[in-house]
């Protein structure tokens, strides 16, 4: 399905999924440098 | 079956060929592949337990030699953890999570693909290092340094492995935690999430906080190996120990990530079978929570002979037995479940109560080396070996065994072969009781782990635990040849399944249709916790 094919409230709900991923997927990545960058001297 | 469910019949074509599994963007065939590869890596680290088995059947070296034995206990490890265990429960969850919160499929199908597929390519680069120089690891799973470093060849490749998996998990963690948080069914309040749902949306959580410091910890690794960095090298003002602290710090959690999927399961097997709603839905999920918050604290109960401070070593004390408190209301529940209910044996009925039994007896051997006192009479003993054993085979195997036999006829639409189920279910309980219960015996009498050779006085219980060792690994075959004799044929299962089952997944038919709540169905308070 191309994005032009999506309804709105389906192209809502994959606005709403990416939210997620993306504060999720910088939790993750900021718990692993966080964990390095405090560790360097 | 609603309507709902089948809703769009005519849209339910399939990608043909080799393209469906390679590029499937299907929560279901993603769910059979991570299966099949979970199955594939648990006979791939069976083997390498039946070697370690073999070379301890009588003391002196038979087979291999102890460089050898060491790569098979550290690569054994990793296998079943990473290769086996954790891809079963994300097999599980793809396959059920969709359908028991009446979404049409996961958030992102796109990468939930690259999840599964970053995993053969890791497991070809970990298990290619048998070939290298140096050989494959073998210094523990626990990749202690310096010891770690000794590794040759295959160092950069067990880190970049370890990465990859990483990846990989958090991917599919993102994938669930979005799934459950915006695709359930109207109605599909949080209190109202199946047990199985819950405990793995908390396990989603638990990996995207501990993963990503495995991750930060083998990173160490790599650049004090190559990049000229001292984390862990005391000659260069680094600590050796921080690595313990950090690989703990994910590792005890790592335990909790494994577990929790397979509590959600028998919280699913045990009302059915039980004829009764689970007793205490509300306390189970806090306890589940609570489990999960308490694993962050414990960690440093992995390594009290490193020698610590008396209040640390009173903290990470406590802190464990505080964890045997929300795990204790969960056997109560699910004992509670089970009290006067109208109960049936079937398979996963017996995998269900092999796991309340047998992990109770992990569990129990755990609070015993949490007193930091007598932790140190079994720090690297057999003893150990047993306690971790009794959790992961009996309490996290059985759990997953017992999910596919009780999803098994939803997912082929055929039941499996009962009576096969049940030898199963006997020969691997009895065996694995004959394989890991005398390794307590051992341990308290001193045999240490992890080496291929041992006293003369251990030998007769090792001659019997590896005979427990052989039927238990050659028992799970019965278990594959249900599975094949399932998905070919056999008796028609219906939409419900078993007579007491609940839940979204059993309005549909049995196989569900290839694209499933394409229509979402309503839920309401009644059949949600009827």
């Amino acid at each position: 399905m191309s994005n032009n094919d999506k309804t709105a409230a389906e192209k809502e709900l994959a606005a709403k999924n990416m939210r997620i991923a993306i504060i999720v997927g910088v939790a993750a990545f900021g718990f692993y440098a966080a964990i390095v960058l405090t560790y360097m001297k | 079956m609603s309507d709902a469910a089948v809703h769009d019949d005519h849209h339910d074509h399939k990608p043909t060929g080799i393209g469906r599994w390679l590029f499937s963007t299907n929560h279901k065939d993603i769910g059979t592949m991570y299966l099949i590869f979970a199955l594939t890596m648990f006979f791939v680290g069976g083997a390498m337990a039946m070697v370690i088995r073999a070379e301890l059947f009588q003391p002196g070296l038979q087979f291999v030699n102890p460089q050898f034995f060491n790569s098979m206990t550290t690569v054994h490890a990793l296998v079943m953890i990473f290769g086996a265990l954790m891809p079963a429960g994300v097999g599980l969850a793809n396959w059920m999570i969709p359908l028991m919160i009446g979404a049409p499929d996961m958030a992102m199908p796109r990468m939930n693909n690259m999840s599964f597929w970053l995993l053969p390519f890791s497991f070809t680069l970990l298990l290619s290092t048998f070939f290298m120089e140096g050989g494959a690891p073998a210094g523990g799973w626990t990749m202690y340094p310096p010891l770690v470093f000794q590794l040759g060849d295959g160092f950069p490749f067990l880190i970049f492995a370890v990465h990859l998996l990483g990846i990989s998990s958090i991917m599919g963690a993102i994938n669930i935690i979005a799934t459950v948080f915006n695709m359930r069914a109207p109605g599909m309040t949080f209190m109202r999430l199946p047990l199985f749902v819950w405990t793995w949306i908390i396990t989603a959580f638990l990996l995207i906080a501990a993963m990503p410091v495995l991750a930060g910890g083998v990173t160490m690794l790599l650049t004090d190996k190559f990049f000229g960095t001292a984390f862990f090298d005391a000659a260069g003002g680094g600590d050796p120990l921080l690595f313990q602290h950090v690989f703990w710090f994910f590792g005890h959690p790592e335990v909790y990530i494994l577990v929790l999927p397979s509590f959600g399961i028998i919280s699913q097997i045990i009302p059915t079978f039980a004829r009764k709603p689970l007793f205490g839905y509300s306390s189970m999920v806090y306890a589940t929570a609570s489990i999960a918050f308490l694993s962050f604290f414990v960690w440093a109960h992995h390594m009290f002979a490193v020698g610590m401070p008396l209040a640390g070593e009173l903290f990470f004390m406590y802190a464990t037995m505080m964890i045997a408190v929300p795990t204790g209301v969960k056997i109560f529940n699910w004992t509670a479940t089970m009290w006067k209910g109208s109960m049936t044996f079937e398979t996963p009925m017996l995998f269900a109560i092999g796991v309340l039994f047998m992990f109770s007896i992990g569990g129990f051997s755990g609070v015993m080396m949490g007193i930091t006192p007598v932790d140190f009479q079994y720090h690297d003993t057999y003893f150990i070996v047993a306690h971790f054993h009794y959790v992961i085979v009996p309490g996290i195997i059985f759990g997953i065994i017992g999910g596919i036999y009780y999803w098994l006829p939803k997912w082929t639409g055929h039941m499996y072969d009962e009576t096969l189920g049940k030898w199963h279910f006997w020969l691997s309980t009895i065996s694995v009781n004959v394989l890991f219960f005398p390794m307590h015996f051992i341990g308290l009498a001193g045999m240490p782990r992890r080496i291929p050779d041992y006293s003369t006085q251990f030998a007769d219980w090792n001659a019997i635990i590896s005979i427990g060792g052989i039927v238990f690994g050659l028992s799970q075959l019965i278990m594959v040849w249900v599975v094949i004799k399932c998905i070919r044929g056999g008796e028609k299962a219906t939409d419900e399944v078993w007579e007491g089952a609940h839940g979204l997944e059993f309005t549909l038919p049995s196989p569900p249709p290839f694209h499933s709540f394409t229509t979402p169905p309503e839920v309401t308070e009644a059949s949600a916790h009827s």
